[in-house]
């Protein structure tokens, strides 16, 4: 009796194993807003797409930022903003080329994009914050 | 001595040893330069500078774990990332504090800023290295 028990116990510990593994796979991947789209390249669209709203809303913030600078601190706000793409960039290219050769690629360097944009638009509407102050 | 004599003594060395250090903690709690009572300029400088050390450290630590799984051409992604980071972050600071060009808080709000995108910074590469690992 106790050696059949220990035989279906080690019959089945592997398969629960596994089905808690997979759920734990499934429960640590990263839910994105483009989830649920048929093909990867209809994803990638969607990640795009959601990099384009970012950007916008960056250009909005920016550009309220600049209305109100002198020409010296715009300037100086436009060289921060020349250093901030370079870094977006790069780290962007970065963070995608851990795919690099899959077909997810595109899609993980846009939403690195947007990711990394709206921290930048965050941060410029706290500095427009700051000065109205 | 009696023994009643001797206990005095001793009790008396005891409270002699530990006042110093009880008055010394009470000292350093006082000059604490990030307690919410510090209000005066040295303190805040101090307090930020501290702040920026420990996210610099932290950065470190979630750049060395990051780098050390990656393969020699991500490797060199990354320092690039890293070095075009750091323009920006000074570039960025050095606008966020010129609102206060001149005044006194100038160097404080610099230093604040180069802790927040630090941090920021560290909470990136952290999030990498979980990307990287598959875990949360």
């Amino acid at each position: 009796m106790k050696t059949r028990q220990i035989i279906l116990c080690s019959l089945f510990a592997p398969l629960l194993l596994t089905a808690a593994a997979g759920a734990k796979t499934q429960k640590q991947r990263p839910t994105q807003p483009c989830e649920g789209y048929g093909s990867q390249a209809e994803a990638s669209g969607c990640a795009h797409r959601e990099f384009q709203a970012a950007d916008a809303e960056l250009n909005k913030a920016y550009n309220r930022l600049a209305g109100i600078l002198d020409a010296e601190e715009k300037a100086a706000l436009k060289e921060a903003e020349l250093a901030w793409i370079k870094y977006r960039d790069s780290n962007c290219t970065f963070e995608s080329s851990q795919y690099a050769g899959g077909t997810m690629r595109p899609m993980i360097e846009s939403f690195c994009m947007a990711r990394v944009t709206k921290a930048r638009t965050a941060e410029l509407k706290e500095q427009f914050e700051l000065r109205q102050q | 001595m009696t023994t009643g004599m001797k206990t005095f003594v001793k009790t008396v060395v005891i409270v002699l040893l530990f006042v110093p250090a009880a008055a010394g903690a009470h000292a350093q709690a006082q000059e604490d330069p990030c307690a919410p009572e510090a209000q005066r300029s040295p303190q805040l400088i101090e307090c930020a500078e501290r702040k920026f050390k420990e996210a610099t450290a932290e950065l470190k630590r979630a750049r060395a774990a990051l780098y050390e799984d990656l393969e020699p051409r991500s490797r060199v992604k990354l320092r690039a990332a890293e070095r075009l980071w750091l323009s920006y972050r000074k570039s960025n600071c050095d606008t966020e504090a010129s609102i206060y060009e001149g005044g006194t808080i100038q160097p404080l709000i610099q230093l604040q800023c180069m802790a927040r995108v630090t941090l920021e910074r560290a909470g990136e590469l952290k999030a990498q290295f979980q990307t990287l690992h598959g875990t949360d």
